[in-house]
């Protein structure tokens, strides 16, 4: 019996040692760096995201903020601005402009990346902290077969939508939140949250062309976010059937978003 | 006079005192079972032996067959095998379905394994049925239940062992049967032991050619011993294990890959013949372990591969005390317990697409706790009281956190449900003469939703094509049920009359969901079950029986039920008027007997809500006969030969799901050596 607690407490605190040694010093957040940059004037910027891979959806981007003794950034302005260089031309995406966390420690926004990289172009992610900008490259990849996160759609009033899923991230049977990013492309560099649109809601599984009861059709929570939930009967493909509407007019009849679990 | 045989045999033997009246009561209880009660298997020593040797060969006949040919039972057919039975046209949850006492529930969510599927006739001592709530004191039900009682092996005063074996083979599908049991037993231990495999290729239908998926092979194997504990008590063992293997379904989509169960039980008996007790105390669990399969059907049919397993798991005790306070006064006191776990799952292969996997039964778990209180007693010499009384907490839950967060997206709130059932009866019963002997009973029923009333996940019903969902909060369905019958007999003739009628509420049906989409390809809709205000079933069993001389005896068996919902709308599965003729000539080493079976067309069918078309009317005349044959080295030697459907008639019955045609003729031969 002995022994065995014995065991039991050497394994613990090794598990313990482990995750320290993992994570340097403590850290409040379980974010991943993807990259690292340092400003003209000697700010290091980390680059951090929730997976090792940034992806065509809605990717929650993080920032961390160092002056040259190390010493933790809290009250500084940042901005994103994606960028895609198609050679010929260049455009943006839309994005979320960070604010800082006190829980995370860390400067929390998004970015809707609208396609992969590859020969068409690459994407850089300009990250402007207090008007000293540093950019990063980045490798966007392509959503996996039978998933779209994010897409674009023409509406009826010549204005183009760009519909992300934010919810459900981990999708699984039963009941699960879900979250819209709506946003209408301005110019090639803006494209502002889009507020104020009615949304018909219905999933379905595009190889069984059945759907599901109780969905709760999105609406509008701030930000160009809408909320509402939506009912996996079973795992598999699942399209989101989405109607935009402007009060009774039809913007976007189907914009549709796929995916998989 | 027939209360006495409903409460089961046992009772009856304490509670007559003199050994040469047990015997006669004995034989009354087979002979006077003209219609229902008791139906006898393997027979008592008190039976003639020409019924008893007719009897033995019907070993390799299947349960359904045994099921179908009692009065008052129903079966459901979806194909060849495990037909479901209905008692009165009531079935499902609304009747129990116990095995010695014990609780064992199917697992497969189209309801193609009954409990009486993992059942052999060579597993059985006989089946009790029991027609009204309150003297049911295995469960809580509208309609009684039906009992399997298994074989009881018997002390002997020397050692003695015996053994038989047998064999049949069906022309029709070529089916074949071989068996062969063993009874050991001295005066301190006795032990038998029973196997059985069987196999059927497709059978023929009449005109139709041969009817595609409807084989089946099987095995089960039994197992059950007594041992002496002291002067007056023994514990037993009992198990059994029942495999089926490609089993198919002509009336389903799928077939059956396998449906196995696994059935063990402990008892321990205390009898005193001397203060007239009986105490029985039992433990049992039991597993069953079904898989549906569609990959031996061909890939036109099939629009999507799908796995649906599904597993049912339950445990149980309960202790009965039966006590003959006087010669004409016993009670019977029954506490129960039981806990039954189901699980079904299905998912489908879509091609270039990723599995789809959902709960069809989401991990529903069963509790209950039950008390039964039964009385005979006997004012006089002519009329006789029969109170009952069912009382039964249930709790339903689900468990596991994956099935939890499906259920979450179908049904609001809390899953749980607790009920207290309360089921009661009162039986009078008035012999004014020897010969005549009247009875009525009025009690109320009741019975919770099954479970996958209460919690399906579009489960796909055949008989009206559409995919049903559960309900968490479905009200219990209850009855107010009232019989009389009436019984005539002398000494070559006997006549039976039963009228019966069952008023329900809450009576759980399907109705049509709006804006939902079929989860099954092909379906018709969605329904949900829920409580329909009323509902009735009505209907009369009558039965002759004479014997115009000693080895002729003539029979009819007539049975007719009608139900009607609460807006005047014909219910579904109700059979139509049924009778059963049949002339029997018996001398001492002889048997032969010719039946006609007359079901009468059913119109009273309702499309629109229940999806039921008409079914006509067909009749069949079946032949049989049995000799035993002294043999060497043997006790005996029986043969047996049946031709069933003489006249090869094309067709079906109504409840035959998808009215796929029945077998055409059938040519039987049947042997079995007593050692």
């Amino acid at each position: 019996m002995k022994h065995a607690i014995h065991i039991l407490l050497f394994s613990f605190l090794f598990l313990v040692s482990c995750s320290k040694d993992d994570n340097e010093p403590a850290s409040p957040h379980s974010k991943i760096k993807i990259a690292e940059a340092v400003t003209a004037s000697g700010i290091s910027v980390s680059l951090l995201a929730d997976q090792n891979d940034l992806s065509v959806a809605y990717n929650k981007i993080y920032v961390g903020l160092k002056n040259k003794a190390g010493a933790e950034i809290k009250n500084a302005t940042v901005t994103y601005t994606p960028i895609m260089d198609m050679h010929t031309m260049q455009h943006s995406s839309p994005v979320e402009q960070p604010a800082y966390s006190s829980t995370t420690e860390l400067y929390e926004g998004a970015v809707v990346f609208s396609m992969p990289s590859g020969d068409m172009g690459s994407w850089q992610l300009k990250v402007t902290v207090n008007n000293e900008p540093v950019t990063f490259d980045v490798s966007i990849k392509q959503a996996a077969a039978n998933t779209k996160y994010t897409a674009t759609f023409k509406g009826s009033d010549d204005q183009s939508y760009t519909v992300s899923l934010i919810q459900p991230a981990a999708p699984k049977i039963g009941m699960n939140d879900l979250e819209l990013l709506i946003s209408k492309r301005q110019d090639m560099m803006n494209f502002p949250p889009e507020e104020g649109l009615t949304v018909e809601f219905s999933p379905e599984m595009p190889s069984m062309g059945h759907g599901s009861p109780n969905n709760v059709a999105p609406i509008h929570t701030g930000r160009g976010h809408y909320t509402g939930k939506v009912n996996f009967t079973m795992t598999g493909d699942w399209r989101l059937h989405l109607k935009l509407m402007k009060g009774s007019t039809v913007i976007v009849e189907d914009a549709s978003l796929d995916l998989m679990f | 006079m027939k209360a006495f045989l409903i409460t089961g045999f046992c009772l009856l033997v304490i509670a007559l005192p003199a050994a040469g009246q047990q015997d006669t009561s004995g034989t009354n209880a087979v002979q006077r079972s003209l219609l229902l009660k008791q139906v006898i298997i393997s027979p008592a020593k008190s039976v003639s032996r020409s019924e008893r040797d007719l009897h033995q060969n019907h070993l390799m006949s299947l349960t359904d067959k045994i099921l179908e040919r009692t009065p008052g039972i129903t079966m459901i057919r979806r194909g060849n095998f495990a037909m479901e039975p209905a008692f009165r046209s009531l079935n499902n949850g609304q009747i129990t379905l116990t095995i010695e006492g014990m609780r064992i529930f199917g697992a497969c969510t189209d309801r193609m394994d009954p409990v009486s599927s993992y059942i052999e006739p060579n597993n059985l001592e006989s089946i009790a049925l029991t027609e009204s709530p309150g003297e049911n004191a295995n469960g809580s039900g509208i309609g009684g239940g039906i009992d399997f009682k298994l074989k009881q092996p018997s002390f002997s005063e020397s050692a003695k062992t015996s053994a038989m074996i047998g064999s049949g083979y069906e022309t029709n599908g070529s089916a074949f049967q071989t068996l062969a049991g063993i009874n050991v037993s001295n005066r301190s231990f006795a032990l038998q032991a029973n196997g059985i495999f069987r196999r059927s290729g497709n059978y023929r239908a009449a005109n139709r050619g041969e009817i595609s998926f409807s084989q089946y092979r099987k095995w089960n194997g039994s197992i059950s011993a007594i041992v002496k504990t002291g002067g007056k008590s023994f514990l037993k063992g009992d198990y059994i294990q029942d495999e089926g293997f490609d089993i198919g379904y002509p009336a389903l989509t799928m077939d059956v890959a396998f449906a196995k169960a696994r059935i063990a039980a402990l008892s321990y008996h205390y009898r005193d013949t001397q203060r007239h007790i009986t105490w029985e105390t039992k433990g049992y669990y039991n597993f069953v372990d079904h898989a549906m399969d569609d990959t031996k059907r061909p890939a036109e049919t099939i629009s999507m591969h799908m796995d649906m397993p599904g597993t049912s798991r339950t445990f149980g005790a309960f202790s009965s005390l039966a006590i003959g306070i006087h010669p004409k006064h016993h009670l019977e006191a029954k506490l129960d317990g039981f806990r039954n776990e189901l699980s079904a799952e299905m998912t489908m292969y879509p091609p270039g697409a990723s599995p789809m996997f959902m709960y069809t039964l989401a991990g529903p778990v069963r509790n209950s706790i039950g008390l039964s209180l039964s009385d005979i007693f006997s004012i006089n010499e002519k009329l006789t009281f029969r109170p009952g009384l069912w009382m039964e907490y249930m709790h339903d839950d689900i468990h596991g956190k994956e099935e939890r967060e499906q259920l979450s997206g179908m049904f609001e709130g809390n899953l749980a449900e607790s009920r207290l059932l309360s089921n009661i009866n009162l039986g009078i019963s008035y012999n004014p003469t020897t010969e005549w002997t009247l009875g009525a009973s009025a009690s109320r029923g009741a019975r919770a939703s099954t479970l996958q009333e209460s919690y399906a996940f579009y489960i796909y019903n055949r008989p009206d094509g559409y995919d049903y969902i559960g309900n968490p909060s479905l009200k219990q369905e209850s009855s107010y049920n009232l019989s009389c019958s009436g019984a005539y007999h002398n000494s070559n003739f006997r006549a039976e009359l039963n009228v019966f009628s069952y008023f329900f509420r809450n009576y759980i049906a399907g109705r049509m969901l709006q804006g939902y989409s079929t989860m099954t390809i092909g379906a018709m809709g969605v329904k949900q079950y829920i409580n329909l205000p009323s509902a009735k079933i009505y209907g009369t069993e009558f039965a002759l029986r004479w014997a115009p001389a000693k080895t002729v005896t003539l029979s009819s068996v007539n049975t007719f039920t009608r139900g009607e919902d609460n807006e005047g709308i014909a219910l579904p599965l109700i059979a139509p008027f049924k009778t059963v003729n049949s002339i029997m000539y018996s001398a001492k080493k002889t048997i032969i007997q010719a039946e006609t079976v007359t079901n009468s067309s059913q119109s009273h069918v309702d499309m629109p809500k229940y999806g039921e078309t008409p079914t006509p009317g067909s009749t069949v005349v079946n032949l049989s006969a049995g000799r035993s044959v002294p043999i060497k080295l043997a006790k005996s030697l029986k043969v047996s030969v049946l031709l069933e459907n003489v006249f090869n008639r094309s067709y079906y019955q109504h409840l035959d799901i998808l009215k796929i045609p029945r077998p055409g003729r059938n040519l039987i031969f049947r042997t079995s050596l007593f050692l």
